[in-house]
């Protein structure tokens, strides 16, 4: 078992060199470079040259690519990312102060939004076909086809404009909590149910259950404990990227509920060509996800023993 | 800070009842003090209005994006720039005149070329320290600095040996700025320049040399080394929410601050949905609407009551590049100036949030002259004019034409711009396909050729129509097409160091209209905006006319928040 973790990671730090590589060739072949990406410079001429190049040499962007990789690495082992050319500030210092927030949003929104998702399913699997069962695929696919930011917006007109109930954004006080995160809740309840729904109706028909049901168990215990149990191997598939995406937040519900995290960076970090945290900020987003498999198939072996890794603990 | 204004107000109505009870012993005490409560004195020492709100309700929030830090003359649009926390040599009213501000007056050479700045003897900074000439200079002077590789040095390049200094090649003592006493300094232009107050005034501010020399470039990330010269200085800066603004208890100017706090609430980039916030009440004011926006204001009750309506300082036109085929052809260009219905961009597709035009200057700005038929004849849409145009350039009905690109950027003109195209195939018979891209990703496809045609804005940086003629033939420019002519040269380059006059405004007229006659670009529209301002933010300086102004920059300087 130990073996087998250490394994994996040796597999993971593979993985981010790899990954290192690709994305640091790609972000310096986009055409335009963080200097174009400033108003100052695009609207009205183009940097002087002598100027450019002090920039270029200040940032180390003069220097052959192989070199920039190097330099990079060698730093980022060490822990420096390198200074946010949009924030001037370490990139390190920019995702410690902005990922509280999303992680506060993306576990208050797993919270709500993961329980409420396996039970809607969970019920609808036990009474298909039933008004409850069309009750949650409406909720269900209401949710998963409307867009998380049609959903941000209305939920701000009727509830900060109309009502005036709740303040339209920010973060810092409780108030400003609730409604980012029952949204993000909302977008999780719809992909949640219908997961659960769909592996838990293939569960209640298994050959297993019946035998539970013969041997003469109750069936809050056939459900909980037989089916659910089989039925939720896929979804914890499906819960390891969630949780990652979770925690690493969403453009559209931080830049609309205007939340001071990491979730829409990567997308302006690009958009700027600010380089470090585009870099930074991918190596974060790929060593979550590794992560997050590996714990996933380390969770099926406890679900279900037939699958274990790495021999017996 | 939050605990000593209510000590002060306290403080200021207890003074006030002690002295009315002083002097008119008649009346009984506690009815004069219910009545002087009503008078609200600020701060910063403004006895506001009668009709104004208690102290702690003197709040003014509006939103912007985040700044790297607050030093406006290291980068101007880098830093957070705001007009509470620096105080401008001069400040532009309403009107467009000048008013006094860090300098008591000011004078310029006869020869057009310098300019002495006489300044406020008792200006300190929110630290305490004195404001003298000497932090002017080193600020100007650092600006250029070849050692900050500030990528907007180029804007002070019309100062003497600007340019050189920045590239090293002269020493400082040789760039056109001079200390000449504790409290005056002068600045020396290569030409006569007669709009260079706007220059200079717009973000250009001392920065506090004591602490640029303890903390180095630092000094501007951190709101306890970064004081201000301004009303307001910086409280706090709380990253990716908000920088708050409180009233510099060392500022004894012009004018002193109303409000006990302004907030500048942080908003993404992109996304924010700022109309709704307003509505909500989460800001107060200084939010500009245009398109869909404005249509939704302009219908709203309530809102169209807020709003200030202006014709925006910007000029949207078809940037063709003019290196290669098919837009080196003039005849093309002028084929695509005739062809698009600008009053029906105008009026249908846009729904009455722009204004068509002809002439690349907006409406109002000086020397504007877009009335003019000789100028509106070169662009005026005739479909069959332009269908002919385009068959004698080889391309009849459009046959033979390349398919191109239709660029646009940052989510800006996507409906003009599918409008524009279908104008032009119903018209002209040409594929152009509508494509809205990065700003990075534009400015590169530009500056390397690669991008034919785009639906461009210019928006003016300062107001003189130099800002709008200056670039078009210059190589250095970001929009450059690959145009030069000499007429055209000669005629901006006579106008430029003229005073304003009719005679100047003629030879620039001149100038535009042969932008327009050879359709350098196609002149299409200026935008309309709405700035919203709540009905509760009262004494906004305004024009004569009711409305905002062009760089108004004493719009909230006796504004305060009304019962």
């Amino acid at each position: 078992m130990t073996r087998y973790v250490l394994g994996r990671f040796v597999g993971i730090i593979g993985v981010l060199f790899i990954v290192s590589i690709m994305i640091f060739l790609m972000i310096h072949s986009i055409p335009g470079g963080p200097f174009d990406a400033m108003p100052t410079t695009s609207e009205f001429r183009d940097i002087p040259e002598h100027i450019r190049e002090k920039l270029m040499a200040k940032y180390g962007l003069d220097k052959p690519l192989y070199v920039q990789y190097f330099r990079y690495m060698w730093a980022a082992l060490r822990g420096d990312f390198g200074i946010s050319f949009r924030y001037g500030e370490p990139v390190t210092d920019f995702i410690s102060r902005s990922w509280p927030a999303t992680a506060q949003l993306g576990l208050s929104a797993m919270a709500i939004g993961i329980p409420i998702g396996i039970g809607l399913g969970i019920l609808a699997a036990l009474r298909p076909n039933t008004w409850l069962d069309y009750l949650t695929n409406v909720v269900v696919i209401t949710t998963f086809v409307t867009p998380v930011f049609v959903v941000a917006i209305m939920s701000i007109i009727i509830f900060a404009v109309v009502l005036r109930w709740l303040p339209s954004g920010g973060w810092g006080e409780p108030k400003q909590w609730i409604l980012p995160t029952f949204v993000y809740a909302l977008g999780q309840i719809g992909g949640m149910a219908r997961f659960t729904r769909s592996s838990m109706v293939d569960a209640m028909q298994a050959e297993f259950v019946r035998t539970a049901r013969a041997k003469g168990l109750r069936e809050r215990a056939v459900v909980m404990r037989h089916a659910f149990r089989s039925a939720s191997l896929p979804l914890i598939t499906l819960l390891g990227p969630m949780v990652v995406n979770l925690l690493l937040g969403s453009f559209f519900i931080e830049a609309i509920f205007r939340i001071p995290g990491i979730g829409g960076q990567i997308t302006l970090a690009l958009y700027n060509r600010d380089y470090p945290v585009i870099m930074a900020l991918i190596l974060l987003w790929t060593f979550a996800i590794a992560i997050a498999y590996l714990v996933t198939d380390l969770l099926y072996g406890v679900v279900d023993p037939r699958i274990r890794v790495g021999g017996t603990m | 800070m939050n605990r000593f204004v209510p000590m002060i107000a306290l403080l200021a109505v207890l003074i006030m009842v002690t002295a009315v009870g002083c002097v008119a012993p008649a009346a009984p005490a506690s009815e004069m003090a219910a009545e002087e409560m009503m008078e609200v004195v600020s701060t910063g020492g403004v006895t506001l209005p009668d009709d104004a709100a208690p102290l702690d309700q003197q709040v003014f929030r509006s939103a912007g994006i985040e700044g790297k830090h607050f030093d406006t003359m290291r980068n101007e649009y880098e830093g957070f720039a705001y007009e509470s926390t620096i105080e401008q040599l001069a400040k532009m009213g309403p009107e467009g005149d000048w008013h006094p501000a860090a300098a008591d007056s000011w004078e310029l050479s006869e020869d057009g070329r310098t300019w002495t700045f006489h300044l406020r003897q008792d200006a300190m900074w929110s630290d305490g320290t004195p404001v003298t000439a000497e932090d002017w200079v080193y600020s100007f002077r650092r600006y250029l600095n070849p050692e900050m590789a500030n990528v907007y040095a180029w804007f002070l390049f019309d100062l003497e040996n600007g340019e050189a200094y920045n590239k090293g090649e002269v020493d400082v003592e040789e760039l056109g700025v001079k200390l000449i006493d504790d409290y005056t300094f002068s600045l020396t232009t290569t030409v006569p320049i007669p709009y260079y107050m706007f220059k200079i005034n717009w973000h250009a501010a001392p920065v506090p040399r004591h602490m640029v020399e303890e903390h180095g470039d630092d000094w501007a990330n951190d709101p306890a080394t970064a004081p201000s010269n301004g009303p307001y200085r910086i409280a706090e800066w709380n990253r990716g929410k908000n920088v708050i603004f409180t009233p510099n208890p060392h500022y004894t100017g012009r004018y002193p601050a109303t409000f006990e706090q302004r907030i500048q609430v942080i908003i993404p980039e992109v996304g924010a949905p700022l109309l709704q916030m307003y509505q909500a009440g989460d800001i107060d004011g200084g939010v500009g609407v245009t398109g869909d926006d404005l249509v939704q204001v302009l219908a709203d009750p309530q809102l169209s009551q807020e709003a200030y309506i202006s014709v925006m300082n910007r000029g949207v036109y078809i940037y063709m590049n003019q290196r290669t085929p098919p837009f080196d052809n003039i005849l093309v260009r002028q084929a695509f100036a005739h062809a698009v219905d600008r009053t029906a961009l105008c009026d249908n597709v846009m729904r009455g949030t722009c204004i068509p035009a002809h002439g690349f200057l907006p409406k109002d700005f000086p020397c504007e002259r877009n009335d003019d038929p000789e100028l509106i004849a070169y662009q005026n849409y005739d479909p069959e004019l332009a269908a002919d145009l385009m068959a004698q350039a080889g391309y009849p009905g459009g046959e033979g034409f390349p398919e191109m690109t239709l660029f646009t950027k940052e989510g800006e003109f996507i409906r003009e711009a599918e409008a524009i195209q279908r104008m032009l195939a119903d018209n002209l018979g040409v594929k152009l396909t509508p494509q809205n891209v990065e700003r990075a990703f534009y400015v590169d496809q530009m500056r390397n050729g690669e991008l034919k045609v785009a639906l461009n804005r210019w928006g003016a940086d300062f107001i003189d129509p130099s800002n709008f003629v200056d670039w078009w033939d210059d190589p250095a420019a970001s929009y450059f097409t690959g145009w030069t002519d000499e007429e055209y040269r000669n005629l901006i380059d006579t106008a430029r160091p003229m005073a304003m006059s009719t005679e100047r405004c003629d030879l620039y007229h001149d100038a535009l209209k042969i932008l327009a006659r050879d359709a350098i670009g196609v002149f299409v529209m200026n935008p309309v905006q709405a700035v919203l301002y709540k009905d509760y933010v009262s004494g906004l300086t305004l024009t004569d006319d009711g409305t905002l102004g062009v760089y108004n920059m004493m719009l909230l300087d006796s504004a305060y928040v009304k019962e």
